[in-house]
């Protein structure tokens, strides 16, 4: 069975958690504690990881991980990093600067993306169009980065599904395969 | 970043991090966060950084936690990790307003015993701050 280390990262409140939980087929493990920011209007954040499973069409089983969101949990990119075949970017568009936000996680994850595939997926856009997909992506190629960029609501499972499966083809795209 | 800790609370936090300093022998850095991994006192003799090793602190307890809980074993009540140079303790003082971390770095000569003495019973103060 051919199975993928999947990672999913992005701002506290992207939704990392939420998206392995709406795919998972097994009940997904979290390390979610109670929320002591008071400038996050969040009422649990994750501190470790979340984990979960899923089984594609194909039979690729994906080992789903996703990050703590803060930049004070970097120690946990790095260890989490480690034998992932790819990365999932969630960018909350309702943050303050969302272009910004995507900076931090293309610098924290750089030598990840560098070596794998990377997509990066865009929530709240119905409520917060701007900025704009054409945007992002102008952004990425200024970036040097080569990743797909789409707008996700991850509380629906056939869009995480679908942000997966484009990782997927990114990473076949990459690699030859 | 401001969290949501009392004026109470946090004397007692400070008071503790100075009992367990004292009462350690070997000890060289002490911290007490938040679960989500805010400093809320610490004390430190070496060059541990308190922001980092709260934050460590957060992750470490929480990955505990779960893997307490898939091996049916309960809750994790405290890790020791044993570093060539020394030991690092952390125990959870569970409290229905804010959960704490205490963590306990020290040298390699100290007594596991009495560290983990000490640390319990300050995870207690902390508890009924």
């Amino acid at each position: 069975m051919i199975e993928h280390k999947i990672l999913f990262t992005g701002v506290t409140g992207a939704g990392k958690t939420t998206a392995i939980g709406a795919v998972s087929e097994i009940p997904p493990l979290s390390t979610d504690v109670r929320n002591t920011d008071v400038n996050l209007s969040k009422a649990m954040t994750t501190v470790g990881m979340d984990y979960g499973e899923l089984t594609l069409d194909n039979g690729e089983k994906l080992r789903l991980y996703g990050t703590p969101g803060q930049q004070r949990f970097d120690f946990m990119w790095k260890i989490l990093s480690n034998g992932a075949l790819g990365l999932i970017i969630l960018i909350d568009n309702s943050q303050s600067d969302p272009m910004d936000d995507l900076d931090r996680y293309l610098k924290g994850f750089a030598e990840l993306i560098e070596n794998t595939a990377c997509v990066v997926a865009v929530g709240r856009l119905e409520t917060h169009p701007q900025p704009g997909i054409e945007q992002f992506a102008a952004h990425l190629e200024k970036s040097g980065v080569l990743c797909p960029v789409l707008p996700a609501d991850v509380r629906e499972r056939d869009q995480v599904v679908q942000i997966l499966e484009l990782l997927l083809l990114q990473l076949e795209s990459k690699t030859g395969d | 970043m401001t969290t949501k800790i009392d004026a109470n609370l946090q004397r007692a936090a400070d008071a503790t991090v100075q009992t367990v300093m004292d009462n350690i022998k070997g000890a060289v850095a002490v911290v007490i966060s938040t679960e989500d991994g805010f400093e809320v006192s610490a004390r430190t003799e070496n060059t541990a950084q308190v922001a980092r090793l709260s934050a460590m602190a957060s992750s470490l307890a929480a990955l505990g936690a779960i893997a307490g809980e898939e091996s049916n074993l309960g809750a994790c009540d405290s890790l020791v990790i044993e570093a060539r140079d020394g030991h690092i303790v952390m125990l959870q003082a569970r409290r229905a307003d804010v959960s704490l971390i205490l963590s306990v770095v020290t040298r390699r000569d100290a007594i596991m015993g009495q560290t983990l003495y000490y640390a319990r019973q300050a995870a207690r103060v902390l508890e009924q701050a």
